[in-house]
């Protein structure tokens, strides 16, 4: 798996990216002749705007997609291997804290995310990392529900009514 | 002259010490509320009104303004600090005060931001005392062909922004204007660019965009930079003390005649209907990238980059109120509800304000400077600690980043679907940082892209389809023509460079 990380460069991923904008704009631009794409009797179509950008999306996306593929960047996109692992240490809890907010809300999804990040990647002791999982939430709700009234995602003990929060 | 009578006598009404607290109380409550991501000006102006209901008049609306002016300082410091954008109008500053964070240098760019807000409100303030009635008047022969003219002129700004990759950014232009086209379409009312989903019928609003796109984008990149180097390290240079706030000053007095500029184009963009401090902001940066000697400097820590946006931002939130006052009709959301305050105290907003209630209104213009200098003030005594933030272990820093990011989403429209879109455009703005294409633009677009459609397709609807109106009407027509000179230029330019490298070529060979 690392490998496979490493042995990408920067030409495939500009190659796939302008290839992704490329179907995109097709997309939309099918979508704008559905709309309409001319100009009616009282001006633009509804279809007009999305068409028209889209299709200068789409030729500047196929330039740079030929550019990329007659003369690819064989550079590698991650230089070394502690980019990636670094990327997924933040990136995996921060998506792990984001699916968690349905059902844990803002609070409760909040100070478990900075306990456990604490703990597992500051590698600050356990009394330290609850001390912040208690802090944050504390300090959060205090804006934005007794403060501001601000309403955030809420957790299912709340919607059942067994916490507050 | 009459106009400074009446401000003293303004002055005289406001400096009760219970006017003055609640004046107080509202600058702090503005700053925190401009400090939180997502919540802007508005909402915390919104959410406050109902409290001004028990106040006398001139304390709730001197309170009100207060927190305005106040958000519009607070929303500075974490656009600088965290790449997390507060309000709408602060997201122009992040794209040279981030990167002055980054060389250690957040102080410089925090004072910088405070002290030109100050003085761009100060400039503002002096044209609302004395040209109140004749910028009104202005504002009233605005229609939707004049508001396209100077939409244009904001996109004709940015034309320059392509640098290196003149491709990518007109990718990138094109893309933020498609993702604001997504929606309900504004004349037809039919559903576009949908593909049939309910949750795509609102549309992108593009706070959770550009949250993802810098502070979720920002944080990905930081981790994956980390081997390189340590951020609190780069952080340690942050020296506390006068040193930062003196360098500023003068950094602002170098360049006296960009602030003043941006705050004049700031104002008179805020007093027109429909426009606010987002688009004024947008354009004073275009402007300043325009007529720096350093273009490229822009986007890497150029301190005109983090002036102009600052003052014309506040020039014109303070111009956005002058047409609630003088004509009734708000310049701005914000100014919508406090014009709702005004009612709810019992006063009709209008010419005859000013006739039947001086120490209201001038009471209220006197606080503009007062709250001012109060919020100049505890800013500035704030700036070293805000900046020992950033010395935050890494470990504690990112996930109260993250969770910034997550409510300010969220805030939005309460839509869990904002927050998986500000994951989804921070994962896309990583990608699109590495392969060198610019995000500005994009944000620009997006932002600008909606209300400039409907403006040309009312305008339209005006015209019966033609074209012309934008050249027949008075105003619009030299605003136009601006608008096509500076998308033309960048083309000339080109050209000329391109004949003059022919030249001296040709030169050279003899």
């Amino acid at each position: 798996m690392p490998s496979f990380w490493l042995r990408l460069t920067y030409g495939t991923m500009e190659t796939v990216v302008a290839f992704v904008l490329v179907a995109l704009g097709g997309l939309i631009i099918s979508e704008a002749v559905h709309l309409g794409w001319g100009w009616g009797e009282q001006g633009p179509q509804p279809g007009f705007f999305p068409f028209t950008l889209a299709i200068i999306m789409t030729i500047a996306a196929l330039g740079v997609l030929l550019k990329s593929w007659t003369t690819p960047d064989r550079q590698p996109f991650f230089e070394v291997q502690q980019e990636v692992v670094d990327l997924l240490k933040v990136g995996i809890p921060i998506f792990a804290a984001i699916v968690l907010l349905r059902w844990g809300g803002l609070y409760i999804t909040s100070g478990l995310y900075l306990a456990f990040f604490m703990a597992w990647y500051g590698k600050f002791r356990w009394y330290e990392a609850i001390a912040g999982g208690i802090a944050l939430p504390a300090v959060l709700w205090l804006v934005l529900r007794h403060g501001f009234n601000i309403a955030m995602p809420m957790s299912v003990f709340y919607r059942s009514g067994i916490l507050p929060f | 002259m009459e106009s400074l009578d009446l401000l003293m006598t303004g002055l005289e009404a406001l400096l009760t010490p219970s006017r003055i607290g609640f004046m107080m109380l509202g600058v702090i409550l503005g700053l925190l509320v401009g400090v939180l991501p997502g919540v802007g000006g508005t909402t915390g102006v919104a959410i406050l009104l109902p409290v001004t209901v028990f106040l006398e008049p001139i304390s709730a609306l001197v309170m009100l303004a207060g927190i305005y002016w106040g958000s519009m300082y607070g929303g500075v410091i974490t656009s600088i600090l965290f790449a997390v954008p507060g309000n709408p109008w602060s997201v122009a500053v992040m794209f040279d005060g981030r990167p002055l964070a980054k060389q250690g240098k957040a102080q410089l760019a925090m004072s910088a931001a405070f002290v030109v807000s100050f003085v761009g409100a100060l400039i503002a303030s002096v044209l609302f005392t004395f040209f109140a009635v004749p910028f009104a008047e202005l504002a009233l022969s605005f229609g939707p062909p004049e508001m396209f003219a100077v939409l244009l002129i904001a996109f004709g700004t940015f034309i320059g922004m392509g640098g290196d990759a003149p491709g990518k950014a007109a990718i990138m232009i094109a893309l933020g204007f498609l993702l604001s086209t997504v929606g309900l379409d504004v004349v037809t009312g039919a559903p576009r660019l949908t593909f049939g989903y309910i949750e795509l019928l609102q549309g992108f609003h593009f706070v959770p965009i550009t949250i993802g796109l810098f502070g979720i984008g920002e944080v990905l990149s930081n981790a994956a930079e980390r081997y390189k180097v340590q951020i609190e390290e780069m952080t340690r240079a942050a020296k506390l003390g006068l040193h930062d706030v003196v360098e500023s000053v003068r950094a602002v007095v170098r360049n006296w005649w960009l602030v003043i500029s941006s705050a004049v184009l700031g104002f008179v963009t805020g007093i027109l209907p429909g426009a606010g401090a987002t688009p004024a902001s947008f354009m004073a940066y275009g402007i300043a990238q325009k007529t720096s000697k350093h273009p490229e400097k822009f986007g890497k820590g150029a301190i005109e980059g983090v002036i102009a946006p600052e003052a014309a931002n506040n020039a014109a939130g303070t111009g956005s109120i002058l047409p609630m006052l003088v004509l009734g009709i708000p310049g701005s959301p914000t100014a919508a509800i406090m014009m709702a305050g005004v009612f709810m105290w019992g006063f009709i907003p209008g010419p005859r304000l000013f006739t039947e209630q001086p120490d209201f209104v001038w009471g209220f213009i006197a606080s503009l400077y007062l709250s001012n200098v109060a919020a100049l003030l505890i800013c500035l005594t704030a700036t070293p600690l805000l900046a020992l933030m950033l010395r935050t272990p890494y470990a504690i820093m990112v996930p109260i980043i993250v969770v910034l990011c997550i409510v300010g989403s969220y805030a939005i429209q309460n839509s869990l679907l904002d927050v998986w879109l500000t994951l989804i455009f921070g994962v896309l703005g990583f990608i699109l940082r590495r392969l060198n294409y610019p995000l500005a633009p994009l944000v620009v677009a997006l932002v600008l892209g909606a209300p400039t459609e409907e403006a040309l397709r009312q305008s339209l609807i005006m015209s019966d389809g033609s074209l012309a109106i934008f050249f027949q009407r008075p105003i619009s027509m030299p605003i136009m023509l601006v608008a096509l000179l500076l998308f033309i230029l960048p083309l000339l330019q080109m050209i000329w460079r391109a004949v003059r490298a022919r030249r001296t070529a040709e030169a050279a060979g003899k």
